[in-house]
């Protein structure tokens, strides 16, 4: 769980960026072309099974740091986001000796998509386009030595759509979207056997020519992964955007250990027009 | 505006639970599901069924039909703890809130070869110095350094401390007898400061696929120089079956240099790195998933033999004396 005094901070702090949303005195009620830099933070779940580390489910609830740039126009969208998560994962039965393991996450996305307005679903809007993500999960169990620490790195290309209804609340326009994005092309790397150290094994050397030459591009039967995200983009009338977004990540790498794993991200975060 | 939101709770709701889709559930806690978890885990990860020449499918044949879903937890503990005693292997036990398994015949049916009493009272006596966890104090114009776990943490400074007092003596002796081990971090620190260079000292390969000889290739183990100081007079190990574990490749790793002796018994093995996996009932249990060999691929699961190999005398310690270390005193003397 997290210390209550630093979800007091983190809740001021979302607080005062936004107000600062909410009292920036730009004017602009016709949205054409817009670029937005993103602040934000919330929860995060946990729930898979790294092989290398356990037979057994872990999972666990911690808290995300949300950011990137957001940026659209009429026909297209440009979205980069960072998720920087941290969770404590148990066990079922993690009380017989006390198991537990901490997660640290980093997850980079960078997506492109183009409104399809031939085949617009009428009110709802049809993106398609591809996206770039990248996604760094390192696990130490608390309660193990040799193989205490673990970690995967992968990183694809794939396809991705979107569907976006627009309406208005209170005379404020909302976006309410909904992306799921498949990968098409990936490499990752994961050591064969999870170590006492950030030292893990590889092969080839802990190097770092030993982790180039330790990439696997992989089949969609070695590597698979989904990904969705729902989100409700409320914007002011100077400009300003709030959001809130349900992003869920599923991947599954095939190894010699292999791992499956989920996260499920409740994130609110303020969009700064940079216009 | 309600369906828009209507939609967007159905589609929360609905991905939620979507990896359970993707993702076996955890077996169940019930002593069949235990123990086959236990031997499914071991026949993946476990490294040395070929080795020594275990038949894990037959230990599965005679001990699975004993599992039933209506014995006691102290009924399924035994059964695990038998198939797993099987395995001859220190570095494999079950760990329970009511008990541990092991299997210390690598210890017990063998000579003890080390009286740490006598130790006490008739070599270091009162005046030694304790250097973090370094026993040492010069015995008859040689250094002694008794060193009783790898699991204690040295420090570079602490070394430096040890080896300055012992510089102008003619050797040291270094006593891993009954150090069962601990952290590999402190075999190489240790090692590092009795190497006149980097050595080729032997092998690891790892467990790397579900088949019992699917191993990494052999991946070089290297010690080199390290610290401020080295010390490359003569230097005598004096090992017993209780050197076990990370003692165990220290003595790998010492012995490729060539001031170094080793003296006394075979140490008692342990060359495969342990890891833990649990069970689905919250038990916990350790197995060896790496080999190691020497530098002329020759496995130490079973131990390394001493270069001279001297038994503790009964007379001899009824008297007051450790015949080990007295021949490890006369070795550098006369060097």
């Amino acid at each position: 769980m997290i210390p209550k005094r630093i979800s007091l901070i983190i809740t001021i702090l979302l607080m005062l960026i936004s107000y600062t949303v909410v009292s920036q005195t730009k004017q602009n009620t016709t949205i054409t072309a817009e670029n937005y830099i993103l602040c934000g933070g919330g929860y995060t779940y946990s729930y898979g099974r790294d092989r290398g580390v356990s037979p057994l489910i872990y999972k666990g609830s911690g808290a995300t740091f949300y950011t990137g740039t957001y940026s659209y126009n009429t026909e297209e969208v440009y979205k980069f986001d960072v998720f920087i998560s941290y969770n404590k994962t148990k066990p079922n039965h993690a009380e017989v000796l006390n198991s537990s393991q901490q997660m640290f996450r980093v997850k980079t996305d960078y997506t492109y998509l183009y409104h399809l307005q031939k085949i617009d679903i009428i009110p709802i809007q049809v993106y398609v386009g591809g996206t770039w993500q990248t996604n760094t999960v390192t696990k130490f169990h608390e309660q193990y030595s040799n193989n205490s620490f673990n970690y995967d790195i992968a990183s694809d290309i794939g396809a991705t759509t979107m569907f976006r209804r627009k309406f208005t609340l209170f005379n404020h326009l909302i976006h309410a979207d909904f992306q799921i994005a498949i990968p098409l092309f990936a490499g990752y790397v994961r050591p064969g056997y999870a170590n006492s150290s950030t030292k893990a094994v590889l092969v080839n050397g802990s190097s770092l020519k030993g982790y180039i030459n330790s990439i696997k591009f992989a089949s969609l039967k070695k590597y698979r992964s989904l990904q969705t995200q729902l989100s409700l983009n409320y914007f002011l009338k100077n400009g300003n955007s709030f959001f809130l977004g349900y992003c869920w990540n599923y991947y599954t790498i095939q190894s010699h250990n292999p791992v499956y794993q989920a996260f499920h991200s409740i994130v609110f975060s303020t969009n700064f027009n940079l216009n | 505006m309600r369906n828009n939101f209507a939609i967007l709770i159905l589609l929360f709701l609905v991905l939620t639970g979507c990896e359970k889709a993707f993702m076996e559930k955890d077996p169940k806690a019930k002593p069949v599901e235990v123990f086959e978890s236990l031997w499914t885990t071991l026949d993946k990860k476990y490294s040395f069924f070929v080795y020594k020449n275990i038949n894990w499918d037959s230990i599965y044949g005679v001990y699975r039909q004993k599992v039933r879903n209506n014995i006691s937890n102290d009924s399924l503990f035994r059964i695990c703890a038998e198939v797993l005693y099987k395995l001859e292997d220190g570095h494999v036990n079950l760990y329970t809130p009511f008990d541990f398994s092991r299997n210390w015949s690598w210890i017990y049916d063998y000579p003890a070869n080390f009286n740490r009493e006598l130790l006490m009272r008739n070599y270091l006596d009162t005046n030694y110095r304790i250097t973090g966890s370094l026993y040492n104090k010069e015995i008859r114009n040689v250094g002694y350094i008794y060193y009783g776990s790898f699991a204690t943490k040295i420090q570079d400074k602490e070394i430096d401390s040890v080896l300055k007092q012992f510089k102008d003596l003619p050797g040291i002796i270094i006593d891993v007898r009954d150090n069962g081990g601990g952290s590999l971090a402190n075999a190489r620190k240790l090692a590092s400061r009795f190497a006149d260079k980097s050595r080729l000292v032997g092998y690891r390969k790892y467990k790397d696929g579900e088949g019992h000889q699917d191993f990494t290739k052999r991946l070089e183990l290297v010690q080199a120089p390290g610290g401020d100081m080295q010390y490359t007079k003569p230097v005598v190990i004096l090992t017993n079956r209780s050197s076990y574990s990370a003692t165990n490749e220290f003595v790998l790793r010492m012995k490729e240099f060539p001031h170094v002796t080793q003296i006394g018994d075979k140490t008692g093995g342990g060359g495969g790195l342990p890891i833990y996996s649990e069970l689905p009932n919250g038990w916990r249990f350790r197995f060896s998933s790496t080999m190691t060999l020497d530098k002329d691929t020759n496995n130490i699961e079973n131990g390394i033999y001493p270069d001279i190999k001297v038994p503790m005398n009964a007379e001899s310690a009824a008297r007051g004396i450790d015949t080990i270390l007295e021949t490890a005193i006369e070795y550098i003397k006369n060097k």
